[in-house]
């Protein structure tokens, strides 16, 4: 650069004439890697946004499933495990990726941030749903929240030891909420459930506060886990002796029920205390 | 944008833009390697006669091979006389010398140790021919090297000094090897800088100078150890031509151990840095052509394009290896090794990637011309591979204590 301007003051242009060709030559190397490097991101770009579409879609036919719960019962709009399979793997997959854009483009890069946001509304309406569709049916899906942001000092732990749960337990769909996102949805979650500090996790609705190892998770999923094998084993035998009982949680009536308003305040029925509840319950 | 990518980015330019002025400069430039070929040398009765100045430091060993190289030379055997200096040896070096005393061709001197400037000056005032060599009693040369150096100042009467190219002679160890590809990198760099008319250094361990220039500029200094880094700049300062013969090869040894490779840096280093501040007049100084504009500015910015560089690999290095102890503190040992995916998604394709790739690129045809125009044939390719291991882990410590060493003015050892 100096180099340059002392180039543009010379009287000898022959003299600095190789100066001056290096450096048009250099910036030509630099606009080509950026060039290069700034295609390749719009690339990587559109293959989140498949992802997402995908994404959304699986999220509508959710929904769908919900409104159809309004005139039809539990039993006859069941969802299949290999798409809630499928649609768990999308979800981390998808956080996977928007994770690495942010460390390649940056945190605030605006392409990365609309697709962050996107997902987080994607994530949120997904996690809703599905507690609203447990809370009618009882139909299950162990869910984790993850509030981090980006200055907590323990949030990248607690990031590893998720990912290795989502290993672990790749039924669990774990969702990822930036505190400090501007979107107004991720807001009204961390007010709801009262997140004060990060890491903070939810599985289920169970809030922990602070880091939470993999041994301390591993547990409660261990349990979670022998508890669902034990009661869909359990519901399987009553079925076949009294084939009326299927609803293990008969709460709100499917009238009453609007989408956009979830039910939060009510704490009591944590999926621990809905299955340890339910156990004893099928064995009368 | 953060403060470190600012950093890495401005000294990626730098580096890029330095290479790149190298290979158009050697390529505008490269009709002029043939210039001084050997096919334009003039017959064998107007060859000059050259003095051969060897100062000695605890040589012993290496003494008798060093002077039957010089005999070896193809040149006429009386134009050329050698002077052997015992600067204060400890060892058998004076003993070993006196077996030479009766040979016409050599004279042998022996003084109070004062270091390798005052050893080569000791025996200047005795020196009748036109030109006089200085030669390293560790070095030993091709045979046609010495005529190739002449052929310059006979082709042009402006040249006062041409230096010769440096290899290492067979190289065993590790660090023998990495010096083998960094001087082949030298002989490119140092040909390029001659060619843009401001060389940095004319070596000792192989130069070849007119005995007037010599005595006008007033002989050798201590230079704060780098003898010829000094002279060389003397020279260029006070308006006399230097050159470089690609093609007159010496071989030294180098050191063998990493740690005494590691010394000898220290020395350079701080020769290097005190010898610029002495000049730094010159520095950006067009008055001295490419010399004042580029070849000391880039020289003294390497040294901090290396540190930066280095530095902020480093750190991406220390920023990877705990994660790993992340996982491996949260998770044990068998987290490390599992889900290991290749989706060509996850490959970083920042702007940074593809100019290190560049810059990796241009090291490579640094060397392969480096090889080419000191015709160097062995395929001895694995030694890059030390090159890039031994250097890139040592290089920063040298630059760091160098740099430190310069500003507190704490001369390291010679060995």
């Amino acid at each position: 650069m100096l180099l340059f301007l002392i180039g543009l003051r010379g009287v000898n242009f022959m003299f600095w004439k190789r100066y001056l060709i290096s450096f048009a030559i250099t910036i030509i190397f630099f606009i080509g890697a950026f060039y290069l490097s700034n295609q390749l991101a719009q690339k990587k770009i559109d293959q989140v946004r498949v992802i997402q579409d995908k994404i959304s879609t699986d999220i509508l036919s959710t929904e769908t499933r919900f409104i159809l719960l309004g005139s039809s019962s539990c039993k006859h709009v069941q969802s299949s495990e290999e798409f809630e399979a499928s649609l768990t793997e999308e979800l981390s997959e998808m956080a996977r990726r928007v994770k690495f854009m942010e460390s390649q483009l940056g945190y605030d890069d605006e392409r990365v941030l609309l697709i962050k946001n996107q997902y987080s509304l994607f994530q949120i309406k997904d996690y809703l749903l599905h507690r609203q569709i447990a809370e009618r049916c009882g139909e299950e899906i162990t869910t984790i929240l993850s509030f981090h942001n980006l200055t907590c000092s323990d949030c990248k732990e607690q990031s590893i030891v998720l990912d290795e749960i989502h290993n672990k337990y790749p039924a669990v769909r774990i969702y990822w909420l930036d505190t400090d996102s501007n979107t107004p949805a991720v807001k009204t979650l961390v007010s709801m459930f009262d997140v004060k500090s990060t890491p903070t996790i939810v599985i289920g609705e169970k809030k922990y506060e602070g880091f939470q190892s993999i041994e301390v998770l591993s547990e409660i999923f261990d349990n979670i886990e022998k508890l669902k094998q034990k009661a869909i084993d359990l519901k399987a035998k009553q079925k076949s002796s009294k084939p009326t009982s299927t609803n293990i949680v008969p709460t709100v009536s499917p009238t009453s029920k609007n989408i956009t308003t979830p039910v939060v305040s009510d704490t009591a029925t944590t999926v621990e205390s809905k299955t340890t509840t339910n156990a004893p319950e099928v064995k009368n | 944008m953060l403060i470190t990518d600012i950093l890495l980015y401005t000294t990626i330019f730098a580096s890029v833009y330095v290479q790149v002025l190298f290979l158009l400069s050697f390529f505008e430039k490269k009709e002029l390697l043939q210039k001084y070929n050997l096919n334009n040398i003039i017959n064998e009765n107007e060859l000059p006669p050259v003095t051969f100045l060897v100062p000695c430091w605890n040589e012993e060993k290496t003494i008798s091979k060093t002077i039957n190289s010089i005999k070896n030379l193809t040149y006429p055997a009386n134009k050329i006389f050698i002077h052997m200096i015992d600067d204060g040896s400890k060892d058998n070096t004076w003993k070993e010398l006196s077996k030479f005393s009766n040979d016409p061709q050599i004279s042998i001197f022996k003084k109070e140790n004062g270091g390798k400037f005052s050893a080569l000056n000791y025996s200047l005032p005795e020196v009748k021919t036109e030109f006089v060599a200085s030669f390293d009693a560790d070095t030993t040369i091709n045979e046609d090297a010495l005529l190739k150096i002449i052929s310059y100042f006979t082709k042009d009467k402006d040249i006062s000094a041409v230096g010769g190219s440096i290899l290492i002679k067979s190289p065993k160890t590790m660090a023998q090897k990495a010096q083998s590809v960094e001087y082949q990198m030298f002989s490119f760099s140092k040909k390029v800088l001659a060619l843009l008319g401001g060389p940095l250094v004319v070596p000792g361990a192989f130069s070849v100078f007119k005995i007037d220039t010599l005595r006008k500029v007033g002989g050798w200094k201590d230079g704060h150890g780098l003898e010829d880094l000094e002279l060389t700049y003397r020279m260029q300062v006070n308006g006399y031509k230097v050159e470089h013969s690609h093609d007159s090869i010496a071989f030294t040894t180098g050191p063998k151990t990493i740690r005494n490779l590691f010394t000898q840096r220290l020395r350079w280093g701080y020769g290097f840095l005190k010898n610029t501040k002495d000049y730094k007049s010159a520095i950006f100084n067009k008055k001295f052509g490419n010399f004042g504009i580029f070849t000391l500015p880039m020289s003294l910015m390497s040294y901090f394009i290396i540190v930066i560089v280095f530095g902020i690999s480093w750190y991406n290095i220390f920023l990877f290896l705990y994660d790993k102890f992340l996982v491996l503190k949260l998770l044990g040992v068998r987290a490390l090794f599992g889900h290991i995916s290749f989706n060509l998604f996850y490959f970083n394709t920042k702007a940074i990637v593809f100019l290190s790739i560049l810059t990796i690129i241009f090291f490579a045809i640094t060397i392969i011309f480096g090889r080419k125009i000191s015709n160097v044939r062995e395929k001895n390719f694995g030694h890059i591979f030390y090159f890039f291991i031994l250097y890139s882990l040592i290089v920063p410590f040298w630059v760091i204590k160098n740099i430190w060493n310069a500003l507190i003015s704490n001369r390291p050892a010679w060995r």
